[in-house]
């Protein structure tokens, strides 16, 4: 089945077609597995754990988007990118490091949109992430 | 045989949890802090780390000032320290060089990566 994700720039707009699977960059599976050495205890732990800090991380990005707090953004969003990254989580490391380098620059034009496409993003990750750690 | 302690100094929590995991794994003892001022703090204690896993972003002051700090204190400096970065360009990994550090290795972690980087340095 297709799905759709909304393009850079554009709030919540479903309309770039993406296969599902690994290549659809929400969750690499067998790249997270290679990093942890095929453990997939260790690996279901840095799903929780990740799981566990986005309760308090996203609701602290969407405070300082609001506030236009580029220190706070550009902070959050370089921890985000570094545990996603760590997942093999592609799109979210993508987004997060899009925020981080425009909150560093203070080109906030698009900040909007973008977080909205990074809320996205968690999102089908979390799901991903939920069903990676119920198989486990 | 004396047990190798490694001290990691990240507050991302799920790169810290791989890192520590990874040493455990090959035997290292492993403390943890999760900001510039914990890790500096644990850095100072007696007996003294072997080596120091350290992130260059984080809360209570950069991984910059930390290895600093860690480089210009006679009980510190002598602890090899790896820095863990997100984006570091070759400025940047120059600078924490020239501050001491024993390699600079980039995220997403590598373990092996980090393995080798901690038994050089040793």
């Amino acid at each position: 089945m297709k799905r759709s994700v909304p393009a850079l720039g554009q709030d919540a707009a479903p309309d770039v077609p993406v296969e599902p699977g690994a290549a659809d960059g929400v969750l690499d599976e067998g790249a997270l597995l290679t990093t942890v050495g095929g453990n997939r205890r260790l690996a279901t732990e840095l799903a929780e754990i990740f799981l566990r800090e986005l309760e308090s991380r996203m609701p602290e990005m969407a405070k300082a988007v609001v506030a236009r707090d580029n220190t706070r953004i550009q902070f959050l969003a370089h921890t985000l990118m570094g545990s996603a990254a760590s997942l093999s989580a592609t799109q979210v490391t993508g987004t997060a490091k899009k925020l981080e380098s425009m909150a560093l620059t203070g080109k906030l034009a698009k900040i909007d949109a973008v977080f909205a496409r990074l809320e996205h993003e968690i999102a089908r990750l979390g799901a991903r992430l939920t069903t990676f750690i119920r198989e486990g | 045989m004396a047990v190798t302690t490694v001290l990691v100094v990240d507050d991302d929590r799920v790169v810290s949890h791989l890192v520590t995991s990874v040493l455990r794994e090959k035997g290292y003892k492993v403390l943890t802090a999760f900001d510039a001022v914990q890790g500096l703090m644990q850095a100072k204690r007696q007996p003294p780390v072997d080596a120091i896993v350290l992130d260059i972003n984080m809360p209570g002051g950069s991984g910059e000032d930390t290895l600093k700090k860690i480089k210009m204190n006679s009980n510190t400096s002598n602890i090899p320290v790896i820095i863990l970065s997100g984006s570091i360009d070759a400025k940047g990994q120059e600078r924490v060089r020239v501050l001491g550090a024993d390699a600079v290795l980039s995220k997403p972690l590598v373990p092996a990566e980090l393995l080798s980087a901690i038994e050089a340095a040793l």
